[in-house]
């Protein structure tokens, strides 16, 4: 190969050898994901219809907003979505009173409900290699 | 001797992030001079280091991107700082501007478009640090 066509190939190398480190990342991402909606789903148990734990919610949401800030740069965008979604109700929970509560509770619920949904749709055999 | 490349500043507290961010660099021909999990240490090392980019998160432990932009530019002014964070909001993307930031990413973006978004003004910045044409 010339000078001249090495320099043409070099950034298609660049982008090609990108785009296997990318996936070998991802794959590590994703490993680290069900572990974190686990620890969503325990915080948000002590939480649910009793006094607010304000340390376990800022946790709730710190994790939130970590899924919500990376899972899209990963390219799972519906599960940055959905935790940007989480974290924005957590943050509106400090504010709730009275009948309210109840109806964010629900809403909370269903938000982490449909992460893990998301997340398991992400987690099929062919994407995580052990 | 080496093509003229830049020396990069990496700070995310998240280190998922970090590598991908140092991939992106290293294939677009850049070096990665170091990494930071906060502000204040990605301050203390462009001190130290001297970088031509620093690529910033905002939320991130002691100090804020922005805040650590502002000190960097302080002490280097022609540091090319690139804020990519997951904030959206246009009061956050204008006080990020108006401190000195030259692009704004959000991380909402998958990993080959913060690349491509990166490839396109890379040419430019290259030019701009080491005088040659982009």
């Amino acid at each position: 190969m010339s000078a001249d066509t090495a320099r043409a190939f070099a950034p298609l190398h660049a982008s090609h050898e990108f785009a296997l480190v990318l996936h070998a990342y991802r794959q590590d991402y994703l490993r680290g994901l069900p572990a974190q909606v686990d620890a969503i789903e325990n915080g948000w148990k002590k939480i649910e219809g009793s006094a607010i734990d304000l340390d376990c919610l800022l946790e709730i949401e710190l994790v939130a907003h970590t899924i919500a800030g990376s899972a899209g740069t990963f390219g799972f965008g519906e599960l940055s979505y959905k935790t940007r979604v989480l974290e924005y109700l957590m943050q509106e929970l400090t504010i709730v009173e009275g009948p309210a509560r109840k109806d964010y509770d629900r809403r909370i619920s269903a938000a982490i409900a449909s992460i893990r949904l998301a997340l398991d749709r992400e987690i099929v055999p062919d994407r995580v290699v052990a | 001797m080496s093509a003229p490349h830049l020396r990069v500043l990496i700070a995310d507290d998240e280190a998922h992030i970090r590598k991908v961010v140092a991939a992106i660099v290293t294939s677009l021909g850049g070096e990665v001079v170091a990494e930071a999990a906060d502000g204040e240490t990605a301050v203390a090392l462009a001190e130290e280091l001297r970088p031509d980019m620093a690529i910033l998160d905002i939320n991130m432990p002691r100090l804020t991107g922005d805040a650590a932009l502002e000190s960097m530019l302080g002490l280097a002014p022609g540091l090319i700082g690139v804020m990519m964070t997951a904030q959206d909001t246009m009061d956050t993307v204008r006080h990020c501007l108006r401190v000195g930031a030259r692009e704004y990413i959000l991380k909402s973006n998958p990993a080959e478009e913060i690349r491509r978004i990166l490839a396109e003004s890379w040419p430019h910045y290259v030019a701009e640090v080491h005088g040659v044409a982009a």
